[in-house]
């Protein structure tokens, strides 16, 4: 190979570099995407175990554990006498709900009301369509409207005898007339319009008496809908409650620290699981996230600034003065192939990370320990995390666990061939 | 829509079939009221002014001018048909207005033309 690229080299080079941009740039997209997808998928996961916790936390709505658990939590909505205070209250309430539609007349009559406004409605409905049938197709037609409008065949009518308009109008009026006047028995425009003001003025009325019976129908099924909620609410009145209580135990921790959560709650083994399923939830969506911003988000800025570069080049090279020109062959290459070998590098990286961060289920292998690191646990020691941000300071704030922890990750494994594998890796060999 | 040139051809047509020789272009300036009429028999005193806003003819005959006019037309001393540009659907709706203008001109007159 020789030391220098020609121009028609570089160009080439710079058309086919733009092409891999291209489909780079498509691959990325598509791993973004699929981010999102994780995201989503560990966000719903994360929902599912607060539930988990907080019905961990209260089982039942038993007055002692409510009471002993509204002072850990300093939180006194929870407790009990509170609680049935409020139990009590929306009995109240929704039985007052209940009472109030089933006294209501138009509810005690429901079936009576509902079958005689149905059969008004029907027999409206047949009154309405003989006067729709005069009025409804005629008064969409363009020339309708705009005669109407404009007074046609009426004292207000303003049209001069020596326009086009005028006799426009005339003729307009004539086809309707011609199309229109025989259903109706008219014999000229005014009589027809008459005959359409006349029909409309009917359907309103009718109209009207339709839209009231339609409203006490309304009136009906909602105090229907009112009386069966209440109904289904002192049905599922402890269910309810009890969600109600997990709900205010949520809202109540959800915003603390990791370590205030933990101090916070107390060291029975299903809370525990309960938490450290909550916080390698947290940990793999952190990871996740910067694991996209690193391998994904940042590249994919870059492809653009490389595509300007080559275009340019590409465009300059085209030009005859520059056709003699030679480029030093160490300096292209690098330019050329060490970018594509980058991004596919990039790309492993990326997918190796994704696969150990959403395929860890095993919370129980955790700690809620404060120096405890979970990238430890999902990655068994097999893959660098310093482009975490956690990771990297944790790191630095302890050189020495690194290998011990490799060592107890790689050492939990059944695999003798996997573990000396880890091991290999995480001595820099 | 149809044309002002398309128009008046239509409109001298009509306007000749029935008798009346109308000239194309012909400079109206009587009471004040100045403008190039499309169509004009200065004998007959009959015409048409087509309004186009192709030759912003609309500038022509402005609304006093117009009720001017209409006030000669309405004691019989003119007749002058107005076509407003945009007002037109097609030329069979053109020719049979011009007919029926001609027909009322031909009433007020107190004879068939």
């Amino acid at each position: 190979m020789s030391g220098f690229w020609s121009a028609r080299q570089v160009r080439d080079a710079a058309v086919a570099d733009n092409e891999a941009l291209r489909r780079e740039s498509a691959w990325y997209d598509e791993r973004i995407r699929e981010h999102d997808g994780d995201i989503a998928a560990i966000d719903a996961r994360l929902a599912e175990a607060w539930t988990h916790l907080c019905a961990v936390l209260v089982p039942e709505l038993d007055p002692a554990r409510l009471e002993a658990l509204a002072l850990k939590l300093g939180l006194p909505a929870i407790g009990a006498r509170v609680v049935e205070a409020g139990t009590r209250s929306e009995l109240a309430r929704q039985q007052g709900l209940r009472a109030a539609a089933g006294a209501s007349p138009l509810y005690q009559n429901r079936e009576g009301i509902r079958n005689e406004c149905e059969i008004r409605i029907a027999e409206c409905d047949e009154l309405l369509a003989p006067l729709r049938a005069v009025y409804d197709v005629i008064c969409r037609d363009p020339r309708f409207i705009r005669l109407r409008a404009d007074g046609y065949a009426t004292g207000h009518y303003n049209g001069r005898w020596w326009t086009l308009s005028y006799y426009r109008d005339w003729k307009e009026a004539d086809e309707l007339l011609e199309s229109f006047g025989p259903a109706q028995h008219t014999q000229d425009f005014p009589a027809l319009l008459h005959k359409v003001a006349e029909a409309e003025a009917a359907a309103r009325t009718l109209q009207d008496d339709r839209d009231a019976l339609a409203e006490r129908l309304t009136q009906v099924q909602a105090l229907e809908e009112q009386h069966d909620d209440a109904g289904r609410a002192l049905d599922e009145m402890p269910q309810r409650r009890l969600a109600a209580v997990r709900g205010s135990v949520r809202a109540h921790l959800e915003p603390m620290t990791e370590d205030r959560l933990v101090t916070l709650v107390g060291d029975e083994h299903d809370v525990v699981v309960a938490l450290q399923r909550i916080s390698g939830l947290a940990a793999q969506r952190r990871y996740l996230l910067a694991a996209a911003q690193t391998y994904l988000l940042e590249p994919r800025a870059q492809l653009a600034t490389a595509a300007d570069r080559n275009r340019r080049d590409i465009d300059k090279l085209a030009r005859p003065k520059n056709a003699g020109k030679r480029f030093e062959a160490a300096k292209m290459s690098k330019r050329f192939t060490g970018r594509p070998a980058a991004f596919v590098k990039r790309g492993e990286r990326y997918g190796q990370t994704r696969a150990v961060v959403t395929s860890f289920h095993h919370y129980e292998r955790g700690s809620l320990a404060s120096d405890f690191l979970w990238w430890d646990v999902m990655s068994d020691g097999r893959l660098d995390g310093d482009f975490i941000p956690e990771v990297q300071t944790h790191r630095e704030r302890h050189p020495e666990a690194e290998h011990a922890v490799a060592v107890a990750a790689v050492a939990e494994r059944d695999d003798p061939a996997n573990m000396a594998d880890g091991l290999l890796m995480h001595d820099g060999s | 829509m149809l044309g002002e040139l398309e128009g008046c051809d239509i409109l001298h047509a009509v306007f000749r079939a029935r008798g009346y020789r109308t000239r194309a272009d012909v400079r109206f300036a009587e009471d004040g009221v100045e403008f190039d009429a499309d169509g004009w028999d200065p004998d007959a005193r009959v015409g048409f002014e087509y309004l186009s806003s192709e030759a912003d003819d609309h500038d022509d005959l402005d609304p006093d001018e117009l009720a001017r006019l209409a006030a000669r037309m309405d004691r019989g001393e003119l007749f002058l048909f107005v076509i407003d540009e945009a007002e037109v659907p097609d030329a069979e709706t053109l020719q049979w207005a011009a007919e029926r203008f001609l027909d009322e001109v031909a009433r007020r007159r107190g004879g068939a033309r």
